[in-house]
């Protein structure tokens, strides 16, 4: 799966790097100075790089726990993101990462202990206000999670604190790491949700809806908290028939009285990015949709936008509590 | 078409005589040889010339930015076998320490190694890089002409600590060349098809060039007119853009007017689209 792995000489001693390392013993090793060299180098084409990405072991040094824009979050008043990647195994066509990054190469990095560390010390600031901690805000949490074993390092670190939350937000059925294990009842397994059509024409490299749903029932049926991410909605002919049917088909599948939360948000997208994006996929039917430019942002048009989250509020809010149910209202 | 850049031409005989290529009489700064497919210029030693050559044949052939570049030549290694073909997943340029990654984004038909480019032919082989005299000059240009991932380095090793660059003369050189064609050949192949797609994202949209000849448009519009046609070959792949009256429109203005409104009137549906 890797066959080519950048390493930065400052972690190239890294028990991980290692453990990486030894798990793709084929894979070229390449020793450098500071993944900027490679990852953030002008002409380069992220949609060919898509196709045979390579694995880039890294240090962070600053910035690793960042505030959440505002109006996301799942109830919390403190909410942070932090990644410790960057890039996805998947290729969803509306993933806003093709847009913002010159590399589609998988940036990993390694010093957890420092990310974990930085944590703390948000908590500290406030000890006695339930802070919320995003990860796959950059990447998917779950994907690598057999090279990377992030879920299996932080689970047993947010395990004993007790007033933090923590996200992981994923699309994939790797899920050995959670179900090996007791469920961490301050973790939410957030799963990202699209109806089958728009998964099988945009959400390419990613398991089908049926089998998602499975992995949530699974980890449902173990005492895992689960999250619904319907975010982005994307339009088509028919959305209302297409998302009702989508909708009876999820909750068919899952116990929606036992659900931790549940998000939408619509289709969005900052200018830049998406001119980034229309240049790597000229002839994508997303991008050549109604989209409007509403102050920088991308968008549905307002009417359209409005009448789709309402349409699927509306929907949900049949399954579940209002409690429970956080329309994402990031100011466009 | 890919553009092939080789020091010597004893390197450029293989590829001269396996496909057929001729000398292009006009080209008067290097020799360089063409076919159907196929560019091979001979720039000479050392990085500088191999930059020179570079330019001069992307200036020469048109700009292109989906045009494959692969520099082919000999090198030297201190364990490596004679005859060992290798791509370069590192190039080091030793005057100045500048570093470049190649991106191996396709099937590789061959392992990689670091290629160190030194100004002097290196005698004594101090560390277990590739070395040669033209990677970085050559590398380092051309990824200000086409997209990284399609610019690459070929080396076939032809000296190291049992067999010194002093044996090498340039029927060995032709000779080590021509026995890894194959392997060339594969690259090629794979280059090829990342440029295809390369391509396929900077291509004219379909009846641009047609519209452009029928109407007069000024620099934005002309940008407009190219992304209205890409959204109606995405949105409507099968449907002639010339039927429904576009012909009899007047002016740019109208034909930009025309397309918006039949787009904004195509529903979106991504069942049909798989």
């Amino acid at each position: 799966m890797i066959h080519t792995i950048y390493i930065e000489q400052e972690v190239a001693e890294h028990p991980r790097t290692r453990a990486i390392c030894d798990r793709f013993p084929q894979a070229a090793k390449i020793p450098c100075h500071h993944y900027g060299e490679i990852f953030n180098r002008k002409a380069q084409n992220f949609r060919l790089q898509k196709q045979r990405p390579a694995l880039i072991l890294a240090k962070k040094y600053n910035k690793f726990v960042l505030p959440t824009p505002e109006g996301y979050g799942i109830g919390g008043r403190r909410n942070f993101y932090f990644s410790h990647m960057l890039n996805c195994l998947y290729d969803c066509r509306y993933c806003f990462l093709q847009g913002m990054y010159r590399s589609a190469y998988y940036l990993l990095f390694v010093n957890y202990e420092d990310f974990q560390q930085a944590i703390h010390g948000n908590i500290k600031e406030a000890p006695d206000a339930p802070s919320y901690f995003f990860s796959g805000y950059d990447c998917d949490s779950l994907a690598l999670e057999p090279v990377t074993h992030f879920a299996g390092e932080f689970l047993p670190f947010f395990s004993r604190l007790p007033n933090a939350w923590v996200e992981l937000r994923t699309k994939s059925t790797q899920i050995r790491t959670l179900l090996e294990r007791d469920p961490v009842s301050n973790c939410v397994v957030a799963f990202s949700l699209s109806p089958e059509e728009v998964a099988r024409a945009l959400e390419h490299k990613a398991p089908p809806l049926t089998r998602r749903l499975a992995a949530m029932a699974r980890l449902q049926r173990k005492g895992w908290r689960l999250g619904l991410r319907f975010d982005p909605l994307i339009y088509q002919q028919d959305f209302k028939k297409i998302y009702g049917r989508f909708f009876a088909t999820v909750f068919a599948a899952i116990d929606a009285g036992a659900l931790h939360s549940v998000s939408l948000g619509s289709f969005r997208l900052p200018r830049p990015f998406y001119h980034n994006m229309v240049r790597l996929y000229p002839r994508e039917g997303l991008f050549a949709g109604p989209l409007e430019d509403h102050g920088g942002m991308m968008g549905y048009p307002k009417t359209l936008e409005q009448e789709m989250v309402g349409f699927c509020a509306e929907q949900l809010l049949h399954y579940v509590p209002e409690p429970v149910y956080f329309p994402c209202t990031l100011a466009n | 078409m890919i553009h092939i850049v080789v020091a010597l031409p004893c390197e450029a005989d293989p590829f001269v005589s396996r496909y057929r290529l001729t000398k292009i009489a006009t080209a008067t700064a290097f020799r360089l040889y063409q076919g159907d497919h196929m560019r091979v210029i001979v720039s000479g030693i050392g990085k500088t010339a191999a930059a020179a050559a570079t330019a001069y044949l992307h200036a020469l052939t048109g700009s292109r930015a989906d045009v494959p570049w692969l520099n082919i030549g000999i090198a030297g290694h201190a364990e490596q076998t004679l005859g060992t073909g290798l791509l370069a997943h590192k190039i080091i340029d030793h005057a100045s320490g500048r570093c470049w990654y190649p991106p191996l984004v396709t099937e590789s038909p061959c392992r990689s190694d670091t290629v160190l480019t030194v100004d002097r032919p290196a005698r004594h082989y101090e560390t277990d890089y590739l070395y040669d005299m033209e990677a970085a000059g050559f590398y380092g240009t051309a990824c200000r002409l086409v997209s990284a991932e399609l610019v690459q380095c070929y080396k076939v090793v032809s000296d190291n600590r049992q067999s010194p660059s002093e044996n090498v003369n340039k029927t060995l050189a032709r000779g080590l060349i021509a026995d890894r064609i194959g392997e060339i050949d594969t690259l090629i192949a794979a280059l090829g098809e990342l440029a295809g797609q390369m391509s396929d994202s900077i291509a004219d949209p379909k009846d641009y060039a047609g519209i452009l000849a029928r109407w007069r448009f000024s620099v934005y519009q002309q940008n407009q007119l190219r992304r209205l046609l890409q959204r109606w070959q995405a949105l409507a792949p099968t449907r002639d853009i010339w039927d429904g009256g576009l012909r009899s429109l007047k002016t740019g203005e109208q034909v930009l007017a025309f397309l918006q409104a039949h787009l904004d009137a195509i529903p979106v549906r991504y069942d049909a689209a798989v």
